[in-house]
């Protein structure tokens, strides 16, 4: 056997590696090296390619094992700020990463900033001023390039329920957002993979974008709707809409349980539209191969305004 | 170079190269290897790190040539993992460029005002 390989094994060996995950990795190298010995090349000049043998096993037992100790630490949330109000209004901003998010009330009149996780708290752009809470994460925070990926940060923001709450910004890119048994006038999303439940709350308006996380909402009050998607998932149930629910998508699924809403502009390419005792009065929707299915118990029937589609359909039944 | 930080690079360009096509391992320790020096860090077990976090799957291609190939391809985690990293990377290469430049690309000029600057404090 070659020398390279041989070595390999011996310093793998050396690892605490298992005897699958040892087979399996010089399985791949035996591979690469006909491979390179096929194109011609020296086992010596092969060297350079692949690495030093002792290297390679040093970095493969360090991936295998990202400590779980790393994990576990700060497991709990501890209180990074409270405010006592300066205004009866109160707006959120926040611009974060891949921090996960909560945005529940508060029990007293404070507003608080719980967070666990390793990365620096200090280092977050945190303030509040004429009645608007900022936390953005640092720009040079620690890079993700150069670091364990088990930093990551979880934040909670408590929001008194007597404060008149206005407007909530959210950007994220990985972050999930939870929110829960709040008011809020006006609550914009965005994200590209993070995952959103927003429950038991009241909205006037909102407005929600993602690009491949998932949505979910229970439970809600809101004026309008305006919810636009590339891959991720719609879930709504239990939601009253006033006047307009808008949503757009590539190919995200819609599923909908005991709803309502005035008017729906549904627009998809090949995203599906699922709707259970969802009572509407009009819809308009256009397609490229995505179905709209309606099924309602109660027999109110429902105008189509517009369709258009090459090859959905639209059923509505009740 | 510190290693950590060329391993964080490297791991750009697997995820790089993977984002284009699915390939083999071979190919991508060659395709690295042609345009930076990697022989203090190892590709494969970036490789087989990233694989194991889920993003990228592998699959089998039966070759003209003996054993079947072993081709990676990236998953849509790999891919939102990509963004974020070159995201970082943009950023963090953006302010780089800001501060090495900052005295213009010329090495002539800023070689004259670092001798006039030299030479000014020398005569007091």
């Amino acid at each position: 056997m070659m020398k390279f390989i041989e070595d390999l094994k011996k310093e793998l060996k050396k690892q605490h590696l298992s005897d699958a995950e040892i087979e399996d990795i010089i399985k791949d190298h035996e591979d690469m090296m006909k491979e390179a010995l096929e194109e011609g090349h020296q086992e010596s000049d092969v060297i350079l390619r692949f690495g030093d043998p002792a290297l390679i096993a040093k970095e493969l037992s360090k991936s295998s094992n990202i400590s779980d100790e790393d994990n576990m630490a700060n497991d709990t949330y501890q209180l990074w700020k409270s405010y006592t109000p300066s205004e009866e209004s109160f707006s959120l901003v926040v611009k974060l990463v891949s921090e996960d998010l909560t945005i529940q009330p508060s029990k007293d009149d404070h507003i608080r900033i719980l967070y666990k996780g390793r990365e620096n708290i200090e280092k977050y752009h945190i303030s509040y001023t004429k009645g608007e809470l900022n936390i953005e994460t640092p720009k040079l925070r620690s890079f993700s390039l150069f670091r364990n990926h088990t930093n990551d940060m979880k934040f909670i923001i408590e929001v008194p329920k007597e404060l008149d709450f206005k407007t909530c910004n959210q950007h994220g890119v990985s972050s999930d957002l939870l929110l829960h048994d709040l008011k809020i006038s006006l609550l914009t999303i965005n994200t590209t993979s993070g995952d959103c439940d927003i429950k038991d709350s009241i909205l006037t308006d909102s407005r929600w974008n993602t690009v491949s996380g998932d949505l979910k909402a229970s439970r809600l009050h809101i004026s309008n709707l305006v919810v636009s998607m590339v891959s991720g998932d719609l879930n709504l149930e239990e939601v009253h809409i006033e006047s307009d629910l808008s949503i757009s998508t590539v190919s995200g699924d819609i599923d909908i349980k005991d709803s309502k809403a005035e008017t729906v502009n549904f627009n998809t390419v090949s995203g599906d539209m699922e709707a259970k005792d969802f009572y509407i009065e009009s819809i308009k929707f256009k397609s490229v191969s995505g179905d709209c299915n309606i099924q309602n118990k109660d027999k109110t029937p429902i105008s189509v305004l517009r369709s258009s589609s090459i090859s959905g359909e639209i059923h509505i039944k009740s | 170079m510190n290693a950590q930080f060329k391993r964080g690079i490297i791991e750009l360009c697997v995820l790089s190269v993977l984002v284009e096509k699915d390939n083999y391992g071979y190919d991508i320790i060659n395709e690295l290897y042609n345009h930076i020096n990697v022989s203090e860090n190892s590709i494969y077990p970036i490789l087989k790190r990233l694989t194991d976090d889920g993003h990228f799957t592998t699959y089998l291609v039966e070759s003209k040539e003996g054993a079947p190939r072993k081709y990676y391809q990236m998953t849509e985690k790999g891919f939102i993992y990509y963004l974020s990293l070159r995201e970082e990377w943009d950023q963090f290469i953006g302010g780089v460029y800001h501060v090495i430049n900052k005295g213009g690309k010329k090495n002539d000029e800023i070689y004259r005002r670092f001798k006039e600057r030299i030479e000014k404090t020398t005569l007091k």
